[in-house]
């Protein structure tokens, strides 16, 4: 009997849980969860419930961060804007995270390119303010941070006229360069066709009076012909008139007017320094030679110089014993008389055995 | 012996020689080469030379071309034998009264590179006052004598 009455407790109890349950099934439907951008993740607590709980607060502190790097970046070209030649970055985009989509990071035509300049316009962007406040209700962001992430049309407007000024500036430049190297082609072009011309009319010449031609043409090439004159190839020629000019930079056997790369002085100074990096920039004297270097002692020659060391009857700081002998050396020197000191030669007692001096 | 080392005869030698020596460990042999200890003592410098390239350089003084250093290191006994590193005197205690210089001949030439390698160390770590390796038996003991100090 008494398990039959267990038994029905236990069905009744059974039911009762059943009955609950099914009741908060009923009152989680669909509708009732919203989705969390910042956590990815659908929930049905209260938003503010959900705005203040830690896991939010760090996702959220994580996309700012990592958003306001870009926004950083993007506002300090407000006041300067950068413009590069070319396409820079072609299809980069950014994601905005109030907006949930992907915009371009610079805007380019092709041929130039406004750095942060699809950020900046995007900012400006009537519905991107919107979004982004709805966004920093929803989530909880505060209104200085907010601030930020929004850019007003007045700021933008200062920052096309900069641009405007920029693209000016740019496009002179670009012509001016422009016309100063198709005035070089040409220079140059006539120079060719000059010589094509005199080359001409000495073969000429040379074929009338049955002289080798090249004989000629090497006799009428200036000084420093090209290849067109028929000039003697440098490799050819004696190095008389450039090695005076060329004394000063022998390096090795081989002439260089501007020798390429480190001289062979700071390559040297270079694989000393290179290895010490590893070594402790605490040990003995590690400054020593910087130090010498920089006051210009390293190959001085001062007959006064001493190193440091440690006197043998010395307590205190090594520089004591070489003040005291430099004094020594001064009174000695001053001293010109000549002093006979009888001498007392005594064994040396350690301090710890020496008797205490009767006071 | 002494021929197989680098001599150094006037101080200005000397000076370079510790300027410009650097990140290694200086020995310098101040003696006379006619001196029967000395001689030893060149014997085991040489033979070593090479051995402790990497860790030392060594060079002979002689005693009478630099009066200067030898009143300055108080050198009375040859040979001495003083080491620096970096332009810094390196003091080593050896057991004896002296920790300035190690006086007379080693006993063998891995006395000598022992103590070029503790002081090497030593000095690499930042320490002006290393410790001998030595058995003190092996190292002249002496007694020092002051006068007017």
């Amino acid at each position: 009997m008494d398990g039959a009455i267990s038994y029905n407790n236990y069905r009744r109890g059974y039911n009762k849980m059943a009955s609950k349950n099914k009741k908060k099934e009923k009152s989680k439907t669909k509708d009732d969860y919203t989705f969390c951008s910042v956590c990815r993740k659908n929930h049905n607590d209260r938003r503010e419930g959900h705005i203040f709980s830690k896991k939010h607060q760090t996702e959220l502190k994580l996309i700012l961060d990592k958003f306001n790097k870009k926004v950083h970046s993007a506002r300090c070209l407000l006041q300067k804007p950068n413009i590069v030649d070319g396409d820079l970055e072609p299809g980069i985009t950014v994601w905005c995270y109030s907006c949930q989509e992907e915009i371009n990071k610079h805007i380019s035509d092709g041929f130039t390119t406004v750095e942060w300049g699809g950020l900046l316009e995007h900012m400006t962007s009537e519905s991107h303010h919107k979004k982004t406040r709805y966004y920093c209700w929803e989530n909880g962001i505060k209104k200085s941070q907010m601030q930020n992430l929004i850019i007003y049309q007045a700021e933008l407007d200062k920052f096309k006229e900069l641009v405007a000024e920029k693209l000016d500036k740019l496009n002179a430049n670009r012509n001016k360069r422009l016309k100063e190297s198709a005035k070089e082609i040409e220079e140059v072009e006539e120079a060719q066709q000059k010589v094509v011309a005199e080359t001409r009319v000495q073969k000429h010449f040379a074929s009338s009076a049955c002289a080798s031609v090249s004989d000629k043409i090497q006799v009428t090439a200036s000084k420093r012909g090209n290849i067109h004159t028929g000039a003697t190839p440098p490799w050819l020629l004696n190095d008389d008139e450039d090695e005076e000019e060329e004394k000063d930079n022998h390096h090795g056997g081989i002439c260089y007017k501007h020798p390429i790369g480190p001289s062979e002085d700071d390559f040297l100074h270079w694989r000393d320094q290179h290895g010490k990096g590893k070594r402790n920039p605490k040990r003995i004297g590690a400054n020593f030679h910087s130090n010498l270097r920089k006051s210009g002692q390293l190959d001085a020659d001062n007959p006064k110089w001493l190193p440091s060391y440690g006197g043998v009857w010395n307590a205190g700081p090594r520089s004591h014993t070489k003040m005291e002998f430099e004094s020594k050396l001064y009174q000695s020197s001053q001293q010109t008389k000549e002093q006979t000191i009888p001498l007392v030669v005594q064994p040396y007692v350690s301090k710890r055995k020496r008797p205490y001096p009767e006071s | 012996m002494a021929a197989l080392l680098n001599r150094l005869s006037s101080k200005k030698e000397v000076d370079r020689v510790i300027k410009s020596t650097e990140d290694k460990v200086l020995v310098l042999r101040f003696g006379k080469e006619s001196d029967s200890t000395c001689l030893k003592l060149d014997d085991i410098l040489a033979k070593n030379q090479e051995l402790v390239s990497n860790m030392a350089v060594i060079y002979t003084v002689d005693s009478e071309s630099v009066p200067v250093y030898m009143q300055y290191f108080d050198i009375v006994m040859i040979p001495s034998t003083v080491f620096f590193f970096n332009g810094q005197h390196m003091k080593v205690d050896w057991g004896t009264a002296d920790h300035t210089k190690f006086v007379g001949a080693f006993k063998n030439s891995q006395d000598f590179i022992d103590v070029v390698e503790v002081i090497y160390r030593g000095a690499m770590k930042g320490k002006f006052i290393v410790t001998s390796p030595l058995d003190r038996r092996n190292v002249q003991q002496f007694n020092l004598i002051y006068n007017d100090i």
